[in-house]
């Protein structure tokens, strides 16, 4: 199993912060409490993920737990790059 | 008319729905719109044509067909129907309620629910807009608090299409209130559910065939299996259902386009002044040619996002630059097709008045312009 939290925590901190700001986000951090992914961030987060990792994303499959912190999002990588087998 | 795109059989059923509009949804339109009346017999007929279930399971008596068929049908409605108001709740009940029970409920849910969306004995839509939260939806006030096997809803919603005579809602509330947009639950209410209740229908300026108004939700029991989807899910429900609704809705828009232009054009040759028909000056004919250029564009980006729909691929972006797009398009193109009519324009006695207050609408629902442009900004990492 890979680790792509770095991977990961670099987009959301070039990418996702506001523009001009500069974030240092630990793995567990919330990315919703913190303010950095939000309704719109989520989306534009979930075609990240499925660009970069080449999977599919489900609708019914962005619920928090998925996205509350870079730790999460990682490991729902590795669960659906693992179920694509 | 010209659709490439579609394949025979997606053309037929936009020849179909054309000819179905004429015949059976256009008798009586214009004093239903002046009175802002419901059409129900136009409803039981569209629901007997098959509308609100061409994309859905067989299984539950719908048609089973993909997304280019929907998008054809609907092209083909919004070229021939005269009463934008019913296409439009019926678009509501389709992208809000039922589209998003298919894709996010349970098999019980589907069951319970779908028969009677598809074959139009119910009819629903979407409850999201607040008083205080109208763009920035998710500040959203309603509470839905766990007691128990049920939830408590309480809150009030406003401009919610088809409220007035709407079976059931989608409903979204905040369960978790520390968690911003992550802490809202979508949940399926039926109108006799104790404690919801729905107000007057309020006026519009358009689409005033389509039944608008508010619901009042005090201390509404919601049993815990009418949650759809997970809690928290509400967002990604809320999303997928705008993200749909803009690929497929504006559809209806691109028809109302095709059908506008082709009068100009008509119309252009046709009216002589200073001895001449009026398509020879410039004026008309450059505005003519930009109607077309705008239409032929819109059906690009339609046909592309509903491209990728029927793919099963995501397309927030493109669903935001199409709907954005198409719908300021269709205003524009509204509002030349009146100027190059001149008074016959600005009389209620034609359709040019009533399509320019129909299309205004289109900026203003399934998320403002300024909504699209930020989530074009967002893409863009701004």
């Amino acid at each position: 199993m890979t680790d792509y939290t770095d991977t990961i925590r670099s987009f959301i901190e070039n990418e996702m912060a506001a523009p001009g700001t500069k974030v240092t986000l630990s793995p567990s951090d919330s990315l919703i409490d913190k303010g950095i992914v939000d309704s719109l961030g989520v989306q534009r987060l979930i075609a990240y993920l499925e660009k970069e990792f080449g999977v599919q994303i489900a609708d019914t499959e962005i619920v928090p737990e998925h996205f509350e912190t870079i730790s999460a999002v990682a490991e729902f990588i590795n669960f659906k790059l693992g179920a694509k087998g | 008319m010209d659709a490439t795109t579609f394949t025979a059989e997606q053309d037929k059923f936009r020849e179909m729905a054309m000819e179905f509009a004429r015949r059976d949804l256009n008798p009586g339109a214009k004093e239903r719109e002046k009175l802002g009346k419901f059409f129900e017999e136009g409803w039981r007929k569209c629901a007997e044509f098959g509308i609100p279930g061409i994309t859905m399971p067989e299984e539950y008596g719908g048609l089973g067909l993909d997304t280019m068929t929907a998008v054809a049908t609907m092209e083909g409605l919004g070229y021939a129907c005269r009463d934008s108001g019913l296409l439009f709740s019926l678009n509501s009940h389709i992208w809000t309620c039922e589209s998003p029970i298919n894709r996010f409920g349970t098999p019980g849910q589907r069951r319970r629910y779908l028969p009677g969306l598809i074959s139009g004995e119910l009819k629903g839509g979407h409850a999201m807009t607040e008083p205080e939260a109208g763009s920035d939806a998710f500040s959203m006030r309603c509470r839905a608090e766990k007691r128990g096997d049920r939830y408590l809803l309480n809150g009030s919603k406003t401009f919610i299409t088809n409220a007035p005579i709407a079976d059931l809602l989608l409903v979204f509330a905040v369960t978790d209130g520390s968690k911003g947009f992550a802490g809202i639950s979508a949940f399926i209410v039926e109108k006799g559910f104790p404690g919801f209740s729905a107000g007057r229908p309020l006026e519009t300026m358009g689409l005033r065939t389509c039944p608008l108004g508010e619901v009042f939700l005090e201390d509404c029991e919601v049993p815990e299996e009418n949650r759809l989807g997970a809690e928290g899910s509400g967002a990604a429900i809320f999303n997928s259902e705008m993200e749909w609704e803009r690929s497929c809705l504006f559809a209806a828009h691109l028809g109302a386009m095709e059908k506008i232009l082709e009068e100009c054009v008509e119309y252009a040759r046709q009216r002589h002044q200073f001895g001449r028909a009026i398509g020879k000056c410039q004026s008309v004919s450059h505005k003519i040619a930009d109607m077309k250029l705008r239409t032929e564009l819109s059906r690009l980006m339609l046909h592309r996002v509903a491209g990728l729909k029927s793919a099963g691929r995501r397309a927030p972006l493109e669903s935001a630059m199409a709907k954005l797009f198409i719908s300021e398009s269709y205003v524009q193109n509204a509002g030349d097709a009146l100027q190059i009519h001149g008074a016959y324009g600005y009389s209620t006695e034609f359709d040019f008045e009533r399509n320019l207050r129909d299309a205004i609408a289109g900026k203003i629902y399934s998320g403002t312009s300024e909504i699209q442009r930020n989530i074009i900004a967002s893409f863009l990492g701004l």
